[in-house]
């Protein structure tokens, strides 16, 4: 079998190669040394640990740290739960883009229109991919997707006059956001556990299921269709 | 490669999934095209985009740096930036070792304890930090100021409604800083924490801060302060005026604005026990490898978690912003705490000076009298107009403040950093002439 290696270097702390006087780059000067802060000297630190360093022992220290890290560009990476997918470098170049890194979320409308097109382009797909009607493009992570949805199931039930259904079903076999997301947005969690299949247990689902992991840990899809339920 | 490993379709390799659970519909999504003709189509998209470069004066909480090359080229190398989050330390020391040292600067910067790897941003940050705050004193009172974040407000209430908590706002006062009598009355044992900001939204140094600390701790309540990384070279650190937690946003750490995304949230705290079994996201911690002879890191704590704790972790958070704290981590080992010092004064006289330049114009005037750093708030008439003429001359100011605070309709921020030269601030002065 071949195996992976991978440098192993004895990188040091950052603190400890710290000096004084070093300095890794050079901002613009004080263009303003004689204007006073008006700040009151009671309110300005003393002292920062931070340690000084030159340019190449940053350089060095990081890509010898990048050489103990394994990623998809140094091989196969079968690990589960968030799926190891390759980005097309492509991808990379245009998310790092001088009109895209350069904007502030605050510019007017006029002068955005790029990226807002390229936002509502992507939530259309999103849209047709998942088979749902709107989108919305702020969460930050799935974990983050899932307490958002949680949050909305919320507010829907309150205003369909419902607040009393406070619980979600959740298979044993979900993701542990899953479980944690819905605590996050309000809801108990009532566990139903999965067969020797991997798959939701008919018997242990009880009552009406209002969110199930469609792909659980297992990655075994759900055979049960939930239109039954 | 069918026939290799011995199916005659691409359908075959899916025939183990039922087919009432396929997806048959043509999804309506146009044809792949070729990597040239992407990404002449982006370009030709972006095109509409503009970037005010270095006439951007814009503030609220995203601000635009000078991004060392060292940092982009680094924080790119792709063992980080495709690597998998640390759940198999032997195959992501380097990127342990780079979160453990982003914690131990974040500490340092904040006069904390301890750190945790990241969170997604500031605004979650403060809302993961009520949470934690509750879980500590079980109470269910949260009290902030007006002169906050009001969208990292709507996110903290977000995030502690379903707590059944309550969050008080109390107006700040006539000099924009909390007003310390109101939160005397308003202090009881019901609260579980006081949140404040400094530099505040309005970019004012908060002079109280240690009376703040007093009066909440009196009450048993936890003082939770949100800051901006880059004024802690100048300004005190939270932890020496009784911070129990600290949040911020470390945007400002070498990461690209982005059009306000992904960001870094900081969130670090006091180091009992009480306080770190109860916090969120990941820790990375230091330890000795199996043969006794080196230092390893690892992901430590793992049983506030949701992969081990599920519905009882301290938060759903998995996926977290690793790659921004690695580069923030890039950012300030370059500056060094000597460079982060000679930054923040730079950034500290610079926004003395063009406040005062700017209030020459007649017609303008500062909204506060009181001490500032990085940003501050400029009254004139028709405040949004001039936002939107400035626009139009290339420059960036804002945002306009009257789309919050009733009372601040005349009023909009005006931020300012290294980036900015003489000649830059002369040409928001006569732009600003021109506009009025």
């Amino acid at each position: 079998m071949k195996l992976y290696r991978q440098a192993v270097w004895d990188e040091p702390l950052l603190n400890v190669m710290g000096r004084k006087g070093r300095k890794g780059i050079s901002m613009p000067r004080d263009q303003f040394p004689s204007t006073p802060f008006r700040i009151p000297d009671r309110l300005l630190r003393k002292e920062i640990l931070l340690p000084n360093l030159s340019q190449i022992e940053v350089v060095r220290h990081f890509t010898h740290l990048s050489q103990m890290n394994f990623g998809i560009d140094s091989g196969m990476y079968p690990l589960g739960s968030c799926t190891m997918k390759y980005n097309p470098k492509l991808a990379s170049r245009i998310a790092t883009h001088r009109k895209i890194t350069g904007i502030h979320p605050y510019q007017d409308v006029r002068t955005i229109q790029g990226i807002l097109e390229i936002l509502y382009k992507l939530s259309f797909y999103l849209a047709e991919i998942t088979g749902m009607s709107k989108v919305s493009l702020s969460p930050a992570a799935g974990a983050h997707a899932e307490f958002v949805g949680g949050l909305i199931m919320r507010k829907y039930l309150r205003e369909i006059g419902e607040p009393t259904k406070d619980e979600i079903i959740i298979p044993d076999s979900a993701h542990g956001t899953n479980p944690s997301s819905a605590v996050l947005a309000g809801f108990k969690v009532v566990k139903v556990r999965s067969d020797s299949e991997g798959l939701v247990d008919m018997d242990s689902l009880k009552s009406a299921t209002r969110v199930v992991t469609f792909c659980n840990r297992s990655n075994s899809s759900e055979v049960s269709p939930f239109n039954r339920l | 490669m069918l026939r290799v490993i011995g199916v005659s379709t691409i359908d075959d390799l899916f025939s183990d999934i039922p087919k009432h659970l396929l997806g048959s519909h043509r999804l309506s999504i146009p044809h792949a095209k070729s990597e040239y003709e992407i990404e002449r189509e982006i370009e030709e998209t972006l095109s509409r985009n503009i970037s005010y470069e270095n006439l951007c004066f814009l503030g609220g909480g995203c601000y635009p740096h000078y991004i060392p090359a060292v940092v982009d080229e680094l924080a790119s190398r792709s063992e980080f930036l495709t690597s998998y989050t640390q759940y198999q330390p032997e195959s992501s020391q380097g990127m342990l070792q780079a979160l453990f040292e982003y914690q131990s600067m974040i500490c340092d910067l904040t006069g904390m304890e301890i750190a945790n790897s990241s969170m997604y941003d500031w605004a979650t940050s403060l809302g993961e930090a009520s949470r934690m705050a509750h879980r500590i004193n079980g109470r269910k009172k949260i009290i902030s100021f007006g002169n906050v974040g009001p969208e990292r407000l709507q996110v903290l209430r977000t995030y502690t409604m379903s707590l059944g908590m309550n969050l008080e706002i109390i107006s700040s006062d006539i000099r924009g800083m909390v007003d310390l009598h109101s939160l005397t009355e308003m202090m009881s044992e019901d609260v579980s924490s006081v949140y404040i900001e400094n530099p505040n939204f309005f970019g004012i140094v908060e002079e109280e801060a240690d009376d703040i600390a007093r009066i909440v701790h009196q009450r048993g309540g936890l003082f939770v302060v949100g800051t901006e990384p880059i004024s802690l070279g100048l300004l005190r650190e939270p932890g020496t005026y009784g911070a129990d937690i600290v949040v911020g946003d470390g945007q400002t750490l070498g990461i690209h604005m982005n059009f306000g995304g992904p960001s870094l949230g900081i969130l670090a705290s006091r180091g009992e026990k009480s306080f770190v079994r109860q916090m969120p996201g990941r820790i990375i911690g230091s330890t000795t490898a199996e043969n006794g002879t080196r230092v390893g890191y690892s992901t430590i704590m793992q049983t506030r978690e949701q992969h081990i704790r599920r519905e009882n972790a301290t938060s759903n958070i998995c996926t977290n912003q690793a790659l921004s704290a690695v580069t923030a981590c890039i950012y300030l080992s370059l500056l060094g705490g000597d460079g982060l010092r000679e930054l923040a004064r730079s950034i500290g006289s610079k926004t003395q000076h063009t406040a005062r330049f700017l209030t020459e114009l007649p017609g303008v005037a500062m909204r506060f009298e009181s001490p500032i750093f990085r940003e501050f708030v400029l009254q004139t008439e028709n405040a949004s107009q001039i936002i939107e003429k400035m626009a139009t001359f290339g420059v960036g100011v804002g945002p306009w403040l009257g789309q919050w605070y009733p009372s601040l309709g005349d009023s909009f921020l005006v931020a300012i950093s290294e980036i900015h030269s003489k000649k830059d601030l002369d040409f928001l002065r006569s732009t600003l002439a021109r506009a009025l």
